[in-house]
Order: structure tokens, then sequence, then C-alpha cells
């Protein structure tokens, strides 16, 4: 799966993106974006509440975030 | 060449002009049932309260477009296709029935195109068979289902290639602000495709999605995407109208998932680009894409998820809930 280029990812009420399980020999790219998701208790990117193998997070512009 | 026509009074007055035949039709059935595979049928506005059925080749075309020519049985479904045929229909208003249009098993062809499809009970476009080429286009697409469900488009069986282009599907506005009607989103999900078996195609582009009461495109199955998907420029969420004098329109976004995928067998992918995905979920706390499982390939690329502004300067809102919410990504994911 890849994530990029040029998403622009705003405003969202939760996290800006969110992947929570990625197997072993996935592939999870996630570069070249825009996220800013100012909520109380949102995350840029979150990986892995069931665990994320594989994860490429690269050139991302990632603000205003709260956690 | 086929003619039906409508004297303005009680009855429907038919005619046919061609080289060959001259004749007149009591109805666009009788119509239909008279034509040879292949035939043209070319009908004059007016209101028509039947139901038909095309079970044969043949084009069926208003001569006057939509807002002239409506079909309007108050029963069951209105145009129904059915048969191993190669189907055009154009330019009606459908309304009042169960779908609006059925496409049945086994087509080779179908193409739905400039027709206004509205308020009927159920499904708007309805495709329980499979087929070879299924082309949506330039259609709008609103107030269908009742409180219990009905998709704009529901294709619950395989196509070879399907393509939805440049529809209105959802919430919609007929005129200037001053006397216009408004015509709600449709009751389930935007559009709803079933079955995407692998070395199929089915691209989704150019269209607007709105203030439908699911999501606004659904692939709800674990069959949905074995084979290609491309969704792409569309507007899927809040958008403004804007008038050519003064004044615009504002439409929200859908009650469910902008987009809601279930799972991306190992021989699909779908890629997602350059769409505007906001002010989804705001009903049913979802996402702006949703995707359950992944053992294909994704691409999601130069789409704004959330906020973004129009040329006007126009805000948009986030989506309620994650801009992207992928839940599992298995070996082989790419």
């Amino acid at each position: 799966m890849t994530i990029g280029a040029d998403n622009s990812i705003r405003e969202n009420t939760g996290h800006g993106i969110d992947v929570a399980y990625g197997q072993a020999d996935s592939s999870i790219e996630i570069h070249h974006n825009f996220i800013d998701d100012p909520v109380v208790d949102g995350c840029g990117v979150k990986l892995g509440s069931g665990g994320v193998c594989g994860a490429t997070i690269s050139n991302n512009t990632i603000v205003n975030n709260y956690k | 060449m086929w003619y039906t026509g409508w004297d303005g009074l009680t009855n429907r007055i038919g005619y046919a002009t061609s080289s060959y035949i001259d004749a007149d039709f009591l109805s666009i059935q009788n119509a239909i049932e008279f034509a040879d595979p292949g035939d043209t049928i070319l009908v004059h506005p007016g209101k028509y309260n039947e139901k038909l059925l095309i079970n044969k080749s043949l084009t069926l075309q208003s001569t006057d477009g939509w807002q002239n020519t409506m079909i309007d049985p108050a029963m069951d479904s209105i145009v129904r296709i059915q048969g191993p045929v190669e189907v055009t229909v154009q330019g009606f208003d459908i309304t009042g029935g169960s779908w609006g249009i059925h496409v049945g098993s086994a087509e080779k062809k179908v193409n739905i195109l400039d027709c206004f499809i509205q308020g009927n009970t159920a499904d708007g476009i309805y495709v329980v068979g499979g087929g070879t080429l299924l082309n949506i286009e330039r259609n709008i697409i609103s107030a269908n289902g009742n409180p219990g469900g009905g998709c704009g488009i529901y294709i619950e069986q395989a196509w070879s290639t399907v393509n939805i282009l440049y529809n209105e599907i959802g919430v919609w506005w007929d005129g200037e602000p001053e006397d216009g009607t408004i015509y709600a989103g449709n009751n389930g999900d935007g559009m709803r495709i079933d079955n995407v078996p692998a070395g199929t195609d089915v691209t989704i582009w150019r269209n607007n999605i709105a203030e439908n009461g699911d999501d606004g495109i659904d692939f709800p199955s674990v069959f949905s995407v074995h084979g290609s998907v491309n969704i792409q420029e569309n507007i899927i969420g809040a958008w403004v109208y804007y008038y050519e004098d003064a004044g615009s329109t504002r439409f929200d976004g859908n009650h469910g998932d902008g987009i809601h995928v279930a799972q991306v067998g190992d021989t699909g992918s779908i890629n997602i680009e350059g769409n505007k995905i906001s002010e989804n979920a705001r009903v049913e706390e979802d996402t702006g894409i949703f995707i359950l499982g992944i053992y294909g390939a994704v691409t999601v690329a130069d789409n704004d998820i959330g906020a973004w502004e129009d040329e006007h300067g126009e805000p948009y809102l986030g989506n309620e809930g994650q801009g992207i919410f992928v839940s599992a990504v298995f070996s082989g994911g790419d």
C-alpha cells in the first residue's frame, strides 16, 4: 500500500492516517503527504494498534497534531 | 427509426417515420416490441405512465432530453433491460417506480446516459446481472430509496468493464436559488459495487457524490476488488454549486465513509487519485477512506482528504473520524 505522494489530509476529527495492522512481508509506504489534523487525541500518522511490519514513512509534513 | 409521441392530452399517440414504414404506437413499449434489433426509438416530449421491458438490442432516446420526457409507472421497476443485448437509454426523467433502471442478466453492453433518475423507492440503477460493458454517464441520480436503504447505483454482479463518469449522485438542485427544487441524496450508498473479479476494470471518474445516506462509494464485499479499480477526480462529500449570475447552493458530505473498501484481493488493485473527500461521516462517524483488508495493491495519491478550499475560497471541513483508516495489510499487500 502506498499513501503518497501529495495527499493533503487536513482537519479530520480522528487520526490523519491510521494503519492498525501490517503483516510481515507486507509493504506500507507513506511519503510526501501534508497532514494537519489539529484535533485533540488525533495523531498525524498512527501505526500498529495490532502491530505493523514493513512500514516506511518518509518526507511527509506532519504538523499541528496532538499526539 | 421509430418514433413514439405524445399528444399532450389524454392518450399517447405514437407515430413512426422511416423510409420503409409508417406506423402509430400507443406506447413506448409498443414501439419496443415492434422494433427490430439495432433500431433507434426516438421518444417525443411527454409523461409516459408505463414500465418498460427492453429485451432486444436497441437505442431508446428522447428527442428533447430528460427535462421534457418523463417515465413514471408509479409501480415496479421502470426500465427493465434483460437478455444478451446491447442497449442504450438516453435522456429520460425516470421516477416513481421501485428501481429506476433494472439491468437483468447476461447483457453484452448497456449505456445509461443523460437521465434524471429520482424518487424511486429502491435503487436508482440496480444491476443484478453481469455483462461485458456498462457505461453510466452524465446522469443525475437523486432521492432514491427509502429510510431502509436504496443506493444511487447498485452493481451486484461482475462486468468486464464498468465506467461511471460525470454523474451527479446524491443531492441535487434543479434551478436558481429562488425557485429551484432540491432533491435529497439517495438513502443508501451513493454507489455500491459488490463484485469486481480478476481481469475486470471499474473506472469512477469526475462524479459529484454528496449527501447520500451511507457511504459515498462502497465496495462492501470480500469479492469486491479482485480486479482493477480507479477512483479519480471525483468530489466525494461537500461541494458548492455556483450559479451563473450570483448565489450558490452548498451540499454536505455523505453520512458514512467517503470511500469504503472491504477487501482488496491478491489479484486486485485500487487507485484513489485526485479526489476531494470532505465532510463525510458526520452522521455515522466513520472515515474519509476506509479499507478493511489489503492483499493486493493500493495507491492513494494527490487527494484532498479533509479540509480544502475551492477556487471561490469556500472552505470545506474535514471528515468525521480518520482521514484514512486501514485495518490490515497482509503479506503480499502492496
